[in-house]
């Protein structure tokens, strides 16, 4: 089951096309990264799932039927470009972004005051948007997102902009999200976030998405035969001897010593452990899979050379 | 349907319960009342110093001294020659004929009520002298008297009837001197004059004067003299083609006007131009003011939601028109609440004010002022005596003659239509800028019409049925003003009708260019927009 999918989607502009026959699939309850370089296209897709933009062809299912204007309320959208009314209080503009995804007065008051609570954050109810610091107002704007508990929640690049405490407690956040059934996707340029959180990707390069899949099987996908081997002690004798595999890099590691081979496909894991037990005092073994940022720069570097 | 409701809450709430919105609501009336006193104070504020101007009239026509000089000296000679001819011995006195000439040339100069007096009792003086002297007797010096003394009085009167006048003028005197232009100027630098009019002798050739003053000379005042000597000059004229002073005073004419109008169920009223003139005027002005002061109000929260990147947000909860209509319809409610405070409030204000002038005199029922009786072929209009200048209580009741219930509920149809009109077109232009430094280059389409209306505005209330007016009060860009500059005048229905569905139908047709171009200009940022970016994006 698929809390979204978007068929064949394309979105031109006055002067450009933003999106060329996309198509991704977001399962249930899975968090998904959008990823891509600046001027990709993600944004533009993320509009159009929040329906500010219409596709000039293809469609987005959201819980199994073409979306309707009444799915707004089922989901939840940090913009990448955030604000707030800065002569607003922050309790009357929580309750009233919060009453506009349908929420009634009765049940915005009691889940605001459940998340100001959570984020001791009850303080500010009275203030101005513009006496809090930007961190305090991403709380808010954070809150705004999820108040209605949408079954989706998509933030637009969600790291940009949030000091390291408030992205932290973003990412425990969207795992707690999630745990609670909830289906995210967010773009972002952060890989290590990628790893960290997401079960799924695609990537979108200029306006067409040139990978997707689940995480793992993507790393699976691009692996390089690299295998790291920490060891204690002298070498007896010359390993670089075998043409089949390639030490790429040698670094001491705490107390021993770290090196890094390439193989050849012919080679099985036990080859290598074979061949080096003769040389070294084995304390460690382990493949090396490439990570999401090594992925997204070749694949990118290579998409645009085609 | 229910997230607009909560966007014009928001919009409506924030607004009005703004320190800003309650101060201008209570200052509003109270700055329209000081408005219309502040020329009252002002005038109070300039005149409190006294003024003198020196006139210096070589002519005569205006300072009759120096003929009046010459006459007395001339008297003088001629009354010691009569004398010497009764005695001889009086030529001896020379001394005492120049005294009586040097005080008969200084009351000429001195020019005050008592001169005639004055004239008098020093010629009474010399034969008094003579008299004791014993050079002639009392009964000669009685003949004498009467002869050369009572003769002044018949003069100066005749002089003084045909001689121009420059009237007082506030706290303006004018005062008439003998000097040459050089000491003129002395004695304004000694601030002895505020100004010195020179009335040249050949003033009736060149129509010249001149005026010296050491600031620069107030236009009022200056109107003042020039139509005050015009007046004499042309007296002049006429007096000497041969027009007696009781002929020029009989044919001077100034025509009283009372107009009638006849209203569509048959009664005649007296119809009074100068208040519905001044009823259009203000309500015209009112809503161009309400169009631009609100309009502007839409445009800079679109640009606030935009610059500070919330309407994202909102964008995924409520569609774009949906915000764009909300914003103008709480906005447009907050002018209506504002108009709405400050009529109840000036209306309490003149109720009050109106009582307290009323009390004192009985009011009075006021009849139609003139009745139409057709008696045969004889048309006669009986006039009403009416006081020349008309007291407050004529004032109120001439307010209160004109249809206010449908004034006002006009003036909101045309105040909501105008707004929303200009407020979708300041909703465009507000989406499509950044911030509102870059407003100006969209704002000529918004501000042209307005200023167009503004113009043609004075141009209608002196003619409301003119096709200018029409037209004018047709083309919704304008009718919103126009219309109602001319319907205290008294409009045919079908032209408000007209008026009123065209504007309309140019409303629907602009909200739906501006819902185009918001769509596409909220989220548009960085690069500016051009005129040809938001005709693409009309078109999109």
């Amino acid at each position: 089951m698929h809390t979204l999918i978007a068929e064949n989607v394309s979105k031109s502009f006055i002067n450009h096309k933003a999106l060329d026959d996309v198509s991704i699939s977001v399962p249930d309850g899975a968090i998904f990264g959008l990823l891509g370089p600046n001027g990709a296209g993600k944004t533009t897709l993320i509009r159009i799932i929040n329906q500010i933009y219409a596709p000039d062809n293809g469609r987005i299912i959201f819980n199994g039927n073409p979306i309707r204007p009444d799915d707004v309320e089922k989901i939840g959208y940090l913009p990448e470009e955030r604000g707030l009314y800065k002569k607003m209080k922050v309790g009357e503009q929580a309750l009233y972004l919060a009453q506009l995804k349908g929420l009634s007065r009765y049940e915005a008051l009691k889940r605001l005051k459940y998340w100001f609570e959570k984020f001791e954050i009850q303080a500010w109810w009275d203030k101005k948007v513009e006496e809090l610091s930007k961190g305090m107002a991403q709380k808010v704007q954070f809150i705004v997102t999820v108040i209605h508990q949408p079954k989706l929640i998509i933030f637009d690049e969600p790291f940009s902009g949030f000091d390291p405490i408030n992205a932290n407690l973003l990412k425990d956040e969207m795992i707690d999200l999630k745990r609670q059934g909830s289906t995210i996707i967010f773009s972002t340029h952060n890989m290590s976030s990628v790893e960290e959180l997401c079960d799924h990707v695609a990537l979108i390069n200029r306006s067409k998405k040139i990978l997707d899949g689940r995480v793992e099987e993507i790393r699976e996908q691009y692996k390089t035969n690299t295998f790291q081997i920490d060891f204690a002690g002298a070498i007896n004798g010359d390993f670089n001897q075998n043409p089949e595999i390639q030490v790429v890099k040698t670094e001491p590691f705490g107390k021993l010593t770290r090196i890094t081979v390439n193989l050849t496909e012919a080679l099985s894991p036990n080859d290598v452990l074979k061949y080096f037990i003769q040389y070294v005092d084995i304390h460690g073994f382990s493949e090396v899979l490439p990570s999401m940022n090594d992925i997204f720069i070749r694949v990118v570097k290579q998409f645009n050379q085609n | 349907m229910n997230k607009i409701v909560k966007i014009i809450q928001r919009e409506y709430l924030t607004r009005v319960r703004k320190k800003s919105f309650i101060i201008m609501t209570i200052l509003g009336p109270i700055l329209f009342a000081g408005l219309m006193l502040a020329p009252v104070f002002i005038s109070k504020i300039e005149d409190t110093s006294e003024r003198q101007i020196a006139v210096i009239d070589s002519s005569s026509i205006f300072d009759y001294s120096k003929i009046l000089k010459e006459v007395t000296l001339l008297n003088t000679y001629q009354l010691r020659s009569d004398l010497v001819k009764i005695n001889s011995s009086v030529l001896n006195e020379s001394d005492l004929f120049k005294d009586m000439a040097m005080q008969l040339d200084a009351i000429v100069v001195q020019r005050d009520e008592n001169m005639v007096e004055n004239i008098k009792i020093t010629i009474k003086n010399t034969l008094a002298k003579l008299q004791l002297k014993d050079l002639i007797s009392f009964k000669i010096a009685d003949s004498i008297y009467n002869r050369h003394a009572l003769y002044y009085e018949v003069l100066i009167r005749e002089f003084e009837s045909i001689r121009g006048k420059i009237p007082n003028d506030g706290n303006t005197r004018f005062v008439y001197i003998d000097m040459s232009i050089a000491d003129a100027k002395k004695a304004i630098e000694n601030n002895m004059y505020y100004a010195v009019v020179f009335i040249p002798q050949n003033i009736l050739a060149s129509n010249q004067i001149q005026i010296l003053s050491k600031k620069s000379f107030p236009l009022g005042l200056r109107t003042h003299i020039t139509g005050s000597i015009e007046r004499a000059v042309e007296n002049h004229k006429m007096i000497e083609a041969g027009i007696n002073i009781q002929d020029m005073s009989r044919i001077k004419t100034k025509i009283h006007a009372q107009t009638i109008q006849i209203t569509e169920s048959g009664e005649t009223k007296e119809s009074r131009s100068e208040f519905a003139m001044m009823v259009g005027y203000i309500s015209g002005f009112l809503i161009y003011f309400a169009i631009f002061v609100f309009g502007s109000m839409v445009m800079r929260g679109i640009i606030e939601e935009k610059s500070s990147r919330i309407v994202e947000v909102i964008l995924s909860s409520v569609k774009p028109i949906e915000i764009m209509f909300g914003k103008i319809i709480g906005v447009g409610l907050v002018g209506i609440t504002q108009f709405a405070l400050w009529i109840v409030i000036t209306f309490s204000i003149v109720q009050f004010s109106g009582a307290i002038l009323r009390t004192p005199t009985k009011i009075q029922e006021i009849q139609p002022a003139v009745e139409l009786s057709n008696s045969g072929s004889m048309q006669t209009v009986e006039l009403q005596q009416q006081e020349s200048e008309p007291s407050m209580a004529v004032v109120f009741d001439a307010i209160s003659s004109i249809n206010f219930p449908l004034v006002l509920s006009l003036f909101l149809f045309y105040f909501i239509g105008g707004f929303l009109l200009y407020g979708a077109m300041f909703a465009a232009v507000g989406s499509a800028v950044d911030s509102e430094a870059d407003t100006q280059q969209f704002m000529m389409p918004i501000t042209i019409p307005l200023i167009v209306a503004i113009i043609v505005m004075v141009n209608v209330m002196n003619n409301p049925d003119s096709n200018l007016a029409y037209w004018f009060s047709i083309i919704p860009f304008t009718s919103p003003v126009i219309m109602m500059v001319r319907l205290p005048f008294g409009v045919p229905v079908m032209d408000v009708v007209f008026s009123m569905l065209m504007l309309i139908g140019a409303f629907l047709a602009m909200a739906w260019i501006a819902a185009k171009i918001y769509r596409t200009g909220i989220l548009f940022y960085g690069s500016k927009a051009s005129w040809k970016d938001l005709w693409k994006w009309m078109k999109h």
